[in-house]
């Protein structure tokens, strides 16, 4: 019982990407970011959200619909189109050689010489935006060619074919065209594009929900391969948190536009703080369990429109008290230079 | 709510017998993207239809739709012969289709109402003096109220759920028979997806809908169906009830299947495990998809059972002792077992 244990145990230390990757200082840092959608009332889709992205690890973003994950990561890619706008805030991404570039602040042509080989995206429901009208091996060749202008047709090919092979798509895929293939085909063509040229950042929005659970373990398993051969890091938005428990390194949980909880995966598994991370745990319907009439969490999300002067989950919150209403939330981190906070006054000494 | 008795002593309302459908390839010969697939669809029955990325899942839901044309084998609606092409319309009264994505489903540029108002119009369960009441009582059906408020929305004014009841209002405004729901939650989160499967299932029993329920999610197979059919390339590699099929799998794809599933009540430590073992990447990813190059079984390349007999393929077998639970796999074939 032995080395070929201890090895693996020495391997799969869990925390041992977060140790590892701290240590080189975030790649990516957003500060304080607040975006809202212009309309006849406002919409605060993302408030005041704060955090770093590490090298090398898969931070995961979780919560339901609508609280405001898309638009995230659209706002830190530089990537909203009206009526959304950045009220305030900054996102810094470093540079291989640790010089800062502030996302937000560049323009066009920077940000097309930025995309694909810093940082790339798989947009929601990207599978349906491919081209129609032409076939694989040339949307694939556009993407290479935009970034490497001399890469020979050769090398293109023997890219293209290891990328599809590496998402389970079979040789012959490259000759297709996106209306011959399944949703779930089209979603994995779509991740193997976002690997394109490599980027140190990867930011995936729901990229396998047409999936079958198989194939999407190994899709997910070789992202995870080849994310620690390279050390880019991930950032994978879903609102399965299941999935997250499971690739994740760390883990933020959204709600209402904000970050209630953040912590390693391993603290979120063994105890999440927020009794909406909670809920959400709690809702994952169970394969084998009896069958009965299945529900998520009672009620409905905020209006992200009003302003909400306390806990935006208190209608909803099973531990919901006096205070929450109306004061303000702080982060509550659970110990001094934990990265593990929650925002909810439950755990805040002073109310 | 659900009903297990055994099904093969009522008609189906539809019903499938070695259903083919082809697509030609540029290169190549044909791709067979659904092999003599044959089931029926009950009425106040929801059938799921789990499997593969690219199994053929979506082919079989738009055949059955009459989006594309069937190349061999017979499809029946209660009992008479569906032809290629014709009679679509008073078909499409009677068997209708809601899609995945709720974003593209919709038009952007008109109204809840005017989705809603046509299809109750052209198939005559509303004149021009009633269509807002019908509307209306249509929203209600769906929960999505005040009625009156949402059918002025437009399609971008809706969440993702809301968005996914106006498709399904959509589909059973002409009272249909039939309910083909082609992954109808997957973009959807876990409350919205219930929320979803709960109106299905509720619907199913009021409206005695017969529904084929899409899906790549065994969890919710398991919890909204009482039969379930598992694709594999093609192939449907197994069949039978609800509960055989989840609690005593018999194609090893299916077993494969289920192990990937995400568990539930697993202790933390359990959980811990299951995910170092992930991350040390003991989990092999090693996968080859060789698309329907096999004269045997398509599973051979990937399954643990695989034997000489293999590289012929195998027919279907009955799984164990219930006979309505089948496996086209050579391991239930009578003879072989030991
Ligand atoms: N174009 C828009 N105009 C106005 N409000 C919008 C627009 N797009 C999104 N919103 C609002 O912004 C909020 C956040 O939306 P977002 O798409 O970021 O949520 P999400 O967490 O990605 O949800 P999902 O899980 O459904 O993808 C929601 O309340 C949504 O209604
Ligand atoms: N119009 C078409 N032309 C050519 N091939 C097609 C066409 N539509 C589907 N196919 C092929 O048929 C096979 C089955 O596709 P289908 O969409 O039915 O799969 P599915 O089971 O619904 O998969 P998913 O779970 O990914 O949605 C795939 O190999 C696909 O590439
Ligand atoms: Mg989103
Ligand atoms: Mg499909």
């Amino acid at each position: 019982m032995t080395t070929e244990q201890d090895r693996i145990k020495e391997n799969i230390r869990p925390d041992a990407a977060t140790d590892r990757t701290i240590a080189c200082g975030p790649i990516l840092s957003v500060r304080e970011l607040n975006v809202e959608y212009r309309g006849e009332k406002v919409t605060k889709a993302v408030q005041n959200v704060s955090f770093e992205l590490y090298k090398g690890e898969i931070l995961g973003i979780a919560g339901e619909s609508g609280c405001g994950k898309s638009t995230l990561a659209y706002a830190i890619t530089n990537m909203l189109k009206p009526p959304a706008y950045i009220k305030s805030g900054k996102a810094v991404y470093s540079q291989e050689d640790g010089s800062p570039i502030d996302i937000l602040e560049l323009n066009e042509k920077q940000l097309r010489q930025f995309r694909w080989t810093e940082v790339s995206m798989v947009f929601q429901s990207a599978m349906n935006a491919l081209n129609p009208v032409t076939n694989l091996k040339k949307q694939f060749a556009d993407i290479f060619l935009a970034h490497k202008p001399d890469m020979s047709k050769n090398e293109q090919t023997e890219k293209t074919l290891r990328l599809l092979e590496m998402v389970g798509l079979d040789k012959s895929t490259i000759n297709r065209f996106p209306h011959e293939l399944s949703g779930g085909m089209r979603q994995r063509v779509i991740i193997a594009m976002s690997l394109c040229h490599m980027p140190n950042v990867v930011i995936m929005d729901e990229p396998t929900t047409a999936l079958d659970v198989v194939i999407q373990r190994e899709i997910l398993d070789e992202i995870i391969n080849l994310q620690k051969e390279l050390n880019f890091s991930v950032i994978f938005i879903t609102h399965d948190i299941s999935l997250l428990m499971e690739i994740s390194d760390r883990l933020l949980v959204m709600y209402a536009g904000q970050i209630v909880e953040q912590a390693p995966t391993d603290e979120i598994i063994n105890q999440a703080l927020h009794p909406y991370t909670n809920g959400i745990m709690a809702s994952i319907p169970d394969l084998y369990g009896e069958r009965k009439e299945l529900h998520g969490i009672p009620g409905t999300p905020p209006d992200l429109s009003l302003d909400i002067p306390g806990c935006p989950f208190e209608p909803r919150c099973p531990d919901a008290f006096g205070a929450c209403r109306d004061i303000p939330l702080q982060k509550i981190f659970l110990a001094d230079g934990s990265d593990h906070f929650v925002k909810c006054h439950k755990y805040d000494q002073r109310v | 709510m659900h009903t297990t008795e055994a099904q093969n002593s009522e008609i189906p309302l539809m019903e499938v017998k070695d259903l083919t459908v082809e697509f030609k390839q540029r290169h190549g010969r044909n791709l067979r993207a659904v092999n003599k697939a044959s089931f029926g669809l009950y009425a106040g029955k929801t059938l799921a239809l789990v499997g593969e990325s690219g199994s053929g899942k979506s082919t079989i839901v738009k055949t059955l739709g009459k989006l594309i044309k069937i190349d061999g084998g017979s499809v029946a609606l209660a009992g008479k012969p569906v032809k290629n092409y014709r009679h679509t319309f008073e078909y499409r009264q009677q068997v209708q289709l809601v899609f995945q994505d709720p974003f593209a489903s919709l038009n952007p540029v008109h109204t809840v109402f005017h989705h809603l108002a046509r299809p109750l119009l052209l198939h005559g369960k509303a004149d021009k003096k009633n269509v807002r009441d019908k509307v209306e009582e249509l929203l209600e059906k769906v929960k999505l109220t005040p009625a009156a408020e949402l059918a002025n929305k437009y399609p971008h004014e809706l969440s993702g759920g809301q968005r996914q009841r106006v498709a399904i209002a959509r589909a059973i405004a002409p009272n249909p028979k039939v309910l083909l729901a082609d992954e109808p939650v997957s973009m959807l989160d876990v409350s919205i997806r219930l929320e979803i499967l709960n109106l299905l299932d509720e619907l199913r029993q009021k409206e005695n809908l017969a529904i084929l329920y899409v899906t790549h999610d065994l969890t919710t197979a398991r919890h909204f169906s009482s039969s379930i059919i598992v694709m594999h390339k093609g192939d449907i590699v197994e069949s039978g009830d609800t509960d055989a099929i989840v609690l005593a799998p018999g194609h090893p794809y299916t077993q494969l299947l289920l192990n990937s599933s995400p568990k539930k009540n697993l202790t933390k430590e359990e959980l811990g495990k299951e995910r170092s073992e992930r991350l040390a990447g003991k989990v092999s990813a090693a996968m080859k998809q060789s698309l329907y190059t096999n004269k045997g079984c398509n599973f051979i390349d990937r399954c643990p059972y695989a034997k000489e007999v293999c590289t012929a393929a195998p027919g279907y077998f009955t799984v164990g002792s219930d006979n309505t639970h089948k496996a086209k796999c050579w391991l239930y074939e009578p003879n072989s077992r030991q």
